[in-house]
């Protein structure tokens, strides 16, 4: 840095602009104004007004907010919600039949489950941003397991057609794996913890 | 301001005593000002940041953690603010137009304003080559040199490694005197 010495003595030297008076006082009255009763902080817990703000700019350029991140990870939980409810409701006859093996059976229980983990891991990272590491080493081992089942199931499933559905499936869900990772790096990469 | 005051003042805000907050704004309105308006070279910008910061570290302030410092947390959440503003501003060239007249003003009108013409022009000069770096290399370069701040400082603002902000601002202060030469 010897040699830019000059240069950073005149960036040193660059003259502090003065902020606007009374910068104070519009401050304090923005923040006076802002409701923190009881029942605006459960509202506020339940429906973080916060992804809204920058959700837009999710799918456009660098993920570079939890909140981005967050609004992501629930997207995608929603999906696996929905999809496997609408599974367990619409196969409910197939599931209770003993004949057929117990872990086809339970795969609409395990789609609802990657739901919650997903809605839970956005919620984490949403209000305790310090466990985001964590997270995204669940997320590794939540694509590590989609692997896992689609190895079983691809043993159990005889039918061709099954196991091209099963292969596209799996493909999409380590896609949504690999997206979210992607984007807890960029968070964490870009992001600040605040 | 030292840590442990500003501790004091973060729990009395927390026990409901919003007016103590008052404190830490007034406390560094200035250095987070300065900041958004050398990054972004608008004052109305700067302003409009600074309040934003500010507002949105008081709404986190359940979040911030007190074995850190408050400054780096407060820049944290200022950059963040100040690089989605610059990525959603991108195209606005009027803004750039704005910002050059904001910061030829600035420079004759602040300072000591005797008239050292060629020191005056050289410092308008470094302030738009500041402002025409990338972002990421303006950003690492103020930090550290109108802010002040440490490297490790800036490595935690950032949330950029420690190798990764000395070879921006290496970057960047290679790009200046290339820049600054260029003009001469």
């Amino acid at each position: 840095m010897e040699k830019y010495s000059d240069i950073i003595e005149e960036i040193k030297n660059l003259q502090p602009v003065k902020p606007p008076e009374g910068l104070v006082d519009q401050v304090m009255a923005r923040i006076e104004s802002i409701d923190q009763s009881a029942g605006v902080q459960i509202r506020h817990f339940l429906f973080p007004k916060t992804i809204s703000p920058s959700a837009a700019d999710t799918f456009s350029g660098r993920i570079t907010s939890y909140e981005q991140c967050a609004f992501l990870l629930i997207m995608v939980g929603f999906f696996y919600l929905v999809t496997g409810i609408i599974t367990l409701w619409g196969f409910h006859n197939v599931i209770r039949e003993e004949n057929i093996n117990l872990w086809l059976r339970i795969q609409p229980y395990i789609t609802i489950a990657n739901g919650l983990f997903l809605t839970c891991a956005a919620f984490l990272i949403l209000y305790r941003p310090q466990a985001t590491s964590f997270v995204q080493s669940a997320l590794i081992a939540h694509a590590a397991l989609i692997l896992v089942n689609a190895y079983i199931l691809q043993s159990i499933i005889t039918l061709q057609f099954a196991l091209v559905y099963v292969l596209i499936i799996t493909l999409l869900a380590i896609v949504f794996a690999v997206l979210l990772i992607g984007s807890i790096r960029s968070v964490l990469r870009y992001g600040t913890t605040y | 301001m030292d840590q442990k005051t500003e501790a004091e003042i973060i729990v009395r805000v927390m026990g409901g005593d919003r007016q103590a907050y008052a404190l830490l704004v007034d406390e560094y309105k200035g250095p987070i000002f300065n900041l958004a308006y050398r990054m972004t070279g608008s004052r109305e910008d700067a302003d409009d940041l600074t309040q934003e910061t500010f507002i949105r570290a008081f709404q986190k302030l359940h979040q911030f953690q007190p074995d850190k410092k408050f400054f780096t947390w407060l820049y944290t959440i200022g950059i963040n603010l100040i690089r989605n503003h610059l990525k959603k501003n991108i195209r606005d060239v009027s803004h750039h137009a704005a910002a050059d007249y904001a910061l030829e003003h600035q420079a004759r009108g602040n300072g000591t304003g005797q008239g050292d013409g060629p020191v005056d022009d050289r410092m308008i000069g470094l302030e738009r080559i500041i402002q025409q770096l990338p972002v990421d290399l303006r950003e690492a370069i103020i930090l550290k040199y109108t802010q002040d701040l440490t490297f490790e400082e800036v490595a935690d603002v950032t949330g950029d490694s420690l190798s990764a902000v000395k070879m921006r601002i290496y970057r960047g202060l290679e790009k200046i005197k290339e820049m600054l030469g260029n003009n001469l």
